[in-house]
C-alpha cells in the first residue's frame, strides 16, 4: 500500500523532470548557433535545398512552435534521423543500449564486489595499513584518465602479452555473431551453443569490463569506508559498545545500517558511470550507445545527440527510481515517512 | 561498590606548528559510589562528567586515553582488565543509560531485538526466554502495551520511550551498578520527572547503586544520596547530599548553588558568570586549577589543594574549607 | 566526548614561538595526504612557470627527420609523429592544465558561493527552485553533459572554461547552501541580524567566513574534475586539437601508435596527466579529512 502511493507520487514528479530534461535537450542542440542544416545537406546543396530541409525540419518556425513540435515528436516515440546512421534515432538508440548495458553492469557489478568489501574492511581497521593502502589505490583510481586506463590496458595486455584480442568491436571479425536475443554476444552465443563465439565474445568483453570495473571502484570503495566510518560513529553504535556485544555483533550492526546508503550510492554511480563507460566504449570500439553518443557528439549529428541525452537521463531516472524502491522495502523509517 | 582514585585522561593532538599538545581533561579524579547508594556527579559541561564515565567503562577512543589512575570495582581495577573482560562487565554488572536515546536505539532493529541482543550477550538464554524477558522489562519500565511496543522501531518512539527503553537495555541484565549520563536532557520537564522518578525507584527496588551525571543540582537534591562536584577534571567537593547543601565548602560549589537550580537548568549546563570562558585545559595552572575564577584566591592557592575532609565523609579540595565550611550562603 | 576538546581554546601553552619549518612539518604530519597532492600541484606549477626556461626544445616543431623516435639521451620521452619533443610538449602542456582549471574553479565559486549563501539563508521559492534545478542536472552523467554542451556550444577553449564553471558552481551552491542551513540560526548570525545589519552583510561578513571551508576543500576536487574533463574534450578532438600541446590532445595523437608500440607518445603525457590530477584530488581529500577531524579520527 505504501509502495503504491509511493509509487504514484513519485511518477507525478517524473512529469515536470521530463519537461525540464526535454527543454534542455531541446535547447541543447540549438545553443551554439551551429546550423544542423548544413551538415545534413552537405557541402553542395543550394540555397534553395537548404531552405527546403529547414522547412521540413520545422527550423524555420518561432522557437517555442519548434519546442512544442519538438514535445509532440518525442512523445509519438518519433527522436528525428540520424545523418551518420542514416536511421531513426529511436531504433538507434534501442538496438544500442544492450550493448552499452553489458559493459555497464559487469563492470559495475565486479567492481562493487570488489570495492564494498575493501571500503567496509578499510573502515574496520581505520588508519592501519589495510586502509592507508587501499585509500591510497582508491585515489589513483580516481585520477586515472578513463580513456587512458583503456589505451593502457590495450598497451600492456594486447601489445606487450598478447593476451588480449585487439580492441576492436565485440566479438572476432573471424566469427560469425550470433542471432540477437538479449543483445548480449556471450549470452547470446551461448543460448545457440556457439561455444566459439561465446570465447571470442568473452575475450573481448575482459579489457572493456576491467576498465569499467577499475573506475566505479574508486569512488564506490571510498565512499563505503566513508558511509561504514559514520555510522561507527553514530550513537547507537557507540551505545552498542557501552552494552558490552560481541565485536561480531558490533560488526553486523555496521553493517546492516550502512547497507541502505551504499546501495544508494552505487546506483548513482551508476547513472554516472554510464557517461564514463562511453569513454571505454570508444577507445574498444565497442559499438554500444555511448560510442554512438560521442561520436554523435564529436560529429554534430543533432538528433542523435539529443535521443542519447534524454535515454542517458530516462536511465538516470528508472535507476533512481528503482533504488528508492529498493532504500523503501529495506528501510522501516521511509517506508512510514512517504 | 566503585571506587575510583586519581583518574587522569588526556586528549593529544598535534597542532599545525608540529607540537603535540595535551588537552588535561581529567586530572585525577577521585570518588565513590557505595553499596545501594546513588551518587550524583554534577559540573559545567567540559568538567569532565561524562568523560569520567567513560574512562571507567573503557569506552574511550583515540586521541582520548586514560594515563592515570584506579577504578575499582568490587576491588577489581576495572582499568587493568583486558579489553573483553570490561566488555562482559559493561552492559551486564554495569548499564549505561545515556542523553541521546533516540539516536541511541539502532534505527533498523526492533525496540525487542535489541533487547534480545544485550540480553543474550550476557546470559546464557534462549531466544523465546529472552523475548518474554524483553517485554517484561518494558513493562517494569512503565510502556503501556509492552507486547505492542516491542516491535516498535526507534523512529517510532517518543523521546521520553525511548529513554524508557533505554532504561530497560540497561536494566535487563540486572546490574549492580548504574550509570546514568544526563538522562533527562532534551526530554519535557514533566517527562523528565516521571523518567527520574521510575530510575530512582527501580534502582532502590534492585538493591542497585547508580552514578547519576548531570549539571543540574535540582535533580541531585531530589534523587541523590550523596553528591561530587567536579571542575576542570576534578572532584572538587564531595560529600552527603545533606551536608554539601548545608555547608558548601568549596567557592565553586558555593557559587552553583548560588545561582539558583533554576537558572541553572535554563542555562543547560553553560559555566556560570565571573570568567566567562571554561578552564584552558591545555594550560592548567600549577596550583588549584579554580585559583583563576575565584574570588577568594591567594597566595596560598599557588599551591594545588589536596581534598580533606571538613567532617566525616565530606571531602572538600580547597585551602579555605574550613572557613567557607563555617561560614553560612549568603 | 570530543565536547572536552571543543571546549579548551587552543593556545600554545609555551613561550618559543614555532617557526615557519615546525608548520611545514607539522602540517605535513596532520595531512601526509594533502603534503604529498600540494607536493605535486607545486611541480606542476613550477612546470608551467617555468616552461619556455625548461623545454628542450620548442613544443610545436615539426621535425620530419626525427618522426616517432624512443627515449633517448637526445629526446628524453622521445618524439612524437610529427618529430615534436614529447618532454618539451608534457612540460608546456601544464599551462593547460592550470589555465583551465584555475578560472574554471573560480568561475565556479564566483557564482555557486553567492547562490547558495542567498538561498539558504532566504530559502522559500528561490531556493526551491534552485534545488529543483539542482535535482534536474543528477539525471545528465556530468561528463557526457559536459561534452554535449561545449560541442554543441563550439569548442572554443572559452567554453570549456564557462561550462565547467558552471557544473562546479551547481556543486559550489549545493555544500555552502547545506553550510548556511546549519548555521542560520546560530547566535552569530542572529546577532547580526538584531544589530540590523543589511543582506549582503549577513551573508558576506557573517556567513561567508563559516560556510566556505567546505566549498574550499572541494575546489581542490573540482579542479582535478576541470583537468580531467578538458583533457577528456580534447583527447575526444572537441576543443583543443592536435598539435596544440594540451595533454589529453598528446594522448589523442599517442593512441594511434600506441597499440604498434610507440608507446611514449601517449603514455608520457598520460602519466602527467594522472599526477597532476592525482595532486589535486590528494590535496582535496586532506582538506577534507582536516576540516571534518571526525571522520578522520573516529574519536568520541
Amino acid at each position: 500500500m505504501a509502495l503504491r502511493i509511493f509509487l504514484i507520487r513519485r511518477l507525478a514528479l517524473f512529469v515536470p523532470l521530463l519537461l525540464g530534461i526535454l527543454l534542455f535537450t531541446f535547447f541543447l542542440v540549438r545553443i551554439g548557433g551551429q546550423d544542423p542544416v548544413g551538415l545534413i545537406a552537405g557541402p553542395t546543396a543550394t540555397t534553395a535545398e537548404i531552405a527546403m530541409i529547414r522547412g521540413q525540419l520545422g527550423l524555420d518556425q518561432p522557437i517555442p512552435t519548434q519546442f512544442w513540435i519538438y514535445l509532440g515528436n518525442v512523445l509519438e516515440g518519433d527522436l528525428g534521423r540520424s545523418w551518420i546512421s542514416q536511421k531513426p534515432v529511436l531504433r538507434d538508440v534501442l538496438d544500442r543500449f544492450p550493448i552499452t548495458l553489458e559493459l555497464l553492469l559487469w563492470g559495475t557489478l565486479i567492481g562493487a564486489l570488489v570495492a564494498v568489501p575493501v571500503g567496509l574492511r578499510a573502515a574496520f581497521k581505520h588508519d592501519r595499513l589495510f586502509d592507508i593502502v587501499s585509500r591510497s589505490i582508491s585515489l589513483l583510481g580516481f585520477s586515472v584518465p578513463t580513456y587512458f586506463l583503456g589505451l593502457l590496458m590495450l598497451f600492456v595486455f594486447f601489445y606487450l602479452l598478447g593476451w588480449a584480442p585487439p580492441g576492436m568491436g565485440r566479438i572476432s571479425l573471424m566469427v560469425t555473431p550470433p542471432p540477437t536475443v538479449t543483445g548480449s554476444y556471450l549470452i547470446d552465443s551461448l543460448l545457440i551453443g556457439n561455444l566459439e563465439g561465446a570465447r571470442s565474445a568473452l575475450g573481448q568483453l575482459v579489457l572493456p569490463v576491467l576498465c569499467v570495473a577499475i573506475i566505479s571502484a574508486a569512488p564506490i570503495a571510498k565512499h563505503t569506508r566513508a558511509i561504514a566510518l559514520e555510522v561507527m560513529s553514530s550513537d547507537y553504535v557507540r551505545y552498542a559498545d557501552a552494552t558490552g556485544l560481541e565485536p561480531s555483533a558490533r560488526i553486523r550492526i555496521v553493517l546492516r545500517n550502512s547497507r541502505t546508503p551504499i546501495l544508494t550510492f552505487v546506483g548513482t554511480e551508476l547513472t554516472g558511470l554510464i557517461g564514463t563507460a562511453a569513454l571505454i566504449e570508444y577507445v574498444f570500439a565497442w559499438g554500444g550507445l555511448g560510442q554512438y553518443g560521442l561520436n554523435a557528439i564529436i560529429r554534430g549529428d543533432f538528433s542523435a545527440v539529443q535521443g542519447y541525452v534524454l535515454a542517458l537521463a530516462l536511465f538516470s531516472l528508472i535507476v533512481f527510481l528503482v533504488i528508492d524502491i529498493l532504500v523503501l522495502l529495506l528501510d522501516p523509517r521511509t517506508a512510514e515517512t512517504s | 561498590m566503585l571506587e575510583v582514585r586519581g583518574l587522569h585522561t588526556h586528549f593529544l593532538a598535534r597542532g599545525f606548528d608540529n607540537q603535540v599538545r595535551v588537552a588535561r581533561a581529567l586530572n585525577g579524579v577521585d570518588f565513590t559510589v557505595g553499596e545501594r547508594e546513588i551518587v550524583g556527579l554534577v559540573g559545567e559541561t567540559g568538567a569532565g562528567k561524562s568523560l569520567t564515565a567513560y574512562s571507567v567503562m573503557g569506552l574511550l577512543k583515540p586521541p582520548a586515553k586514560v594515563v592515570a589512575g584506579q577504578a575499582l570495582y568490587n576491588g577489581r581495577d576495572l582499568l587493568a582488565l583486558s579489553d573483553d573482560e570490561r566488555r562482559k562487565l559493561r552492559g551486564g554488572e554495569i548499564a549505561l543509560v545515556v542523553q541521546s536515546p533516540k539516536s541511541s536505539l539502532e534505527p533498523l532493529t526492533t525496540v525487542s531485538q535489541q533487547l534480545v541482543r544485550v540480553h543474550r550477550a550476557h546470559r546464557q538464554v534462549d531466544e523465546a526466554a529472552a523475548r518474554v524477558r524483553a517485554v517484561e522489562m518494558l513493562a517494569a519500565v512503565g510502556i503501556p502495551d509492552p507486547e505492542r511496543r516491542a516491535n516498535a522501531y526507534a523512529h517510532q518512539l517518543s523521546g521520553g520511550m525511548a529513554q524508557r527503553v533505554l532504561m530497560a537495555m540497561a536494566l535487563i541484565n540486572e546490574p549492580k551498578l548504574l550509570i546514568a549520563d544526563e538522562p533527562t536532557t532534551g526530554l519535557d520537564v514533566t517527562v523528565q520527572a516521571q523518567v527520574l522518578d521510575l530510575l530512582r525507584d527501580l534502582v532502590r527496588a534492585r538493591g542497585m547503586s547508580a552514578l547519576v551525571i548531570t549539571h543540574d543540582l535540582g535533580i541531585v537534591a531530589q534523587y541523590c544520596d550523596r553528591i561530587a562536584v567536579m571542575y576542570a577534571g576534578q572532584v572538587v567537593e564531595s560529600g552527603g547530599v545533606m551536608d554539601v547543601f548545608a555547608r558548601p565548602s568549596h567557592p565553586y560549589t558555593r557559587r552553583l548553588i548560588a545561582s539558583t537550580p533554576d537558572s541553572l537548568a535554563r542555562r543547560g549546563g553553560r559555566p556560570l558568570g565571573g570568567a566567562a570562558n571554561p578552564p584552558n585545559l591545555y594550560a592548567l595552572p600549577d596550583g588549584c586549577l579554580y585559583a583563576d575564577r575565584c574570588d577568594h584566591a591567594a597566595a596560598q592557592c599557588a599551591v594545588a589543594p589536596r581534598a580533606d575532609p571538613v567532617a566525616g565523609t565530606h571531602l572538600v579540595r580547597c585551602h579555605f574549607s574550613r572557613q567557607f565550611a563555617l561560614e553560612p550562603m549568603a | 566526548m570530543t565536547q572536552a576538546v571543543q571546549d579548551a581554546p587552543v593556545v600554545v601553552g609555551r613561550s618559543v614561538r614555532p617557526s615557519v619549518l615546525d608548520y611545514i612539518v607539522g602540517f605535513a604530519k596532520r595531512s601526509p595526504t594533502a603534503t604529498i597532492g600540494l607536493v605535486l600541484i607545486g611541480f606542476f606549477a613550477l612546470l608551467a612557470i617555468f616552461a619556455p626556461w625548461l623545454m628542450p626544445y620548442d613544443p610545436v616543431a615539426v621535425n620530419v627527420n626525427e618522426i616517432l623516435q624512443a627515449p633517448s639521451a637526445k629526446h628524453w620521452f622521445g618524439t612524437d609523429n610529427n618529430g615534436m619533443d614529447v618532454l618539451s610538449r608534457v612540460i608546456y602542456g601544464a599551462r593547460y592544465a592550470f589555465g583551465i582549471a584555475v578560472p574554471a574553479v573560480f568561475l565556479g565559486l564566483t557564482i555557486g558561493v553567492p547562490i547558495g549563501l542567498y538561498t539558504g539563508y532566504r530559502g522559500g521559492l528561490i531556493d526551491e527552485v534552485v534545488m529543483r534545478v539542482m535535482d534536474a542536472l543528477r539525471v545528465f552523467p556530468s561528463i557526457i553533459l559536459s561534452l554535449a554542451v561545449v560541442a554543441a556550444a563550439g569548442p572554443s577553449l572559452f567554453n570549456v572554461v564557462v561550462v565547467i564553471g558552471v557544473l562546479d558552481a551547481a556543486l559550489f551552491v549545493r555544500i555552502v547552501r547545506a553550510e548556511v542551513l546549519a548555521l542560520r540560526s546560530s547566535n552569530f548570525v542572529e546577532s547580526g541580524v538584531a544589530l540590523g545589519n543589511p543582506l549582503w552583510r549577513i551573508l558576506f561578513i557573517h556567513l561567508l567566513p563559516n560556510a566556505i571551508q567546505g566549498a574550499m576543500a572541494q575546489s581542490a576536487v573540482r579542479g582535478a574534475w576541470a583537468v580531467r574533463i578538458s583533457a577528456t574534450l580534447a583527447f575526444l578532438g572537441i576543443g583543443i586539437q592536435p598539435p596544440t600541446p594540451e595533454w589529453g590532445a598528446m594522448i589523442r595523437v599517442g593512441a594511434e601508435s600506441i597499440v604498434n608500440g610507440q608507446w611514449w607518445v601517449g603514455i608520457f603525457p598520460g602519466v602527467a596527466l594522472i599526477l597532476m590530477v592525482l595532486g589535486l584530488n590528494m590535496l582535496g581529500d586532506g582538506l577534507q579529512d582536516l576540516l571534518d577531524p571526525r571522520r578522520k579520527s573516529g574519536a568520541r
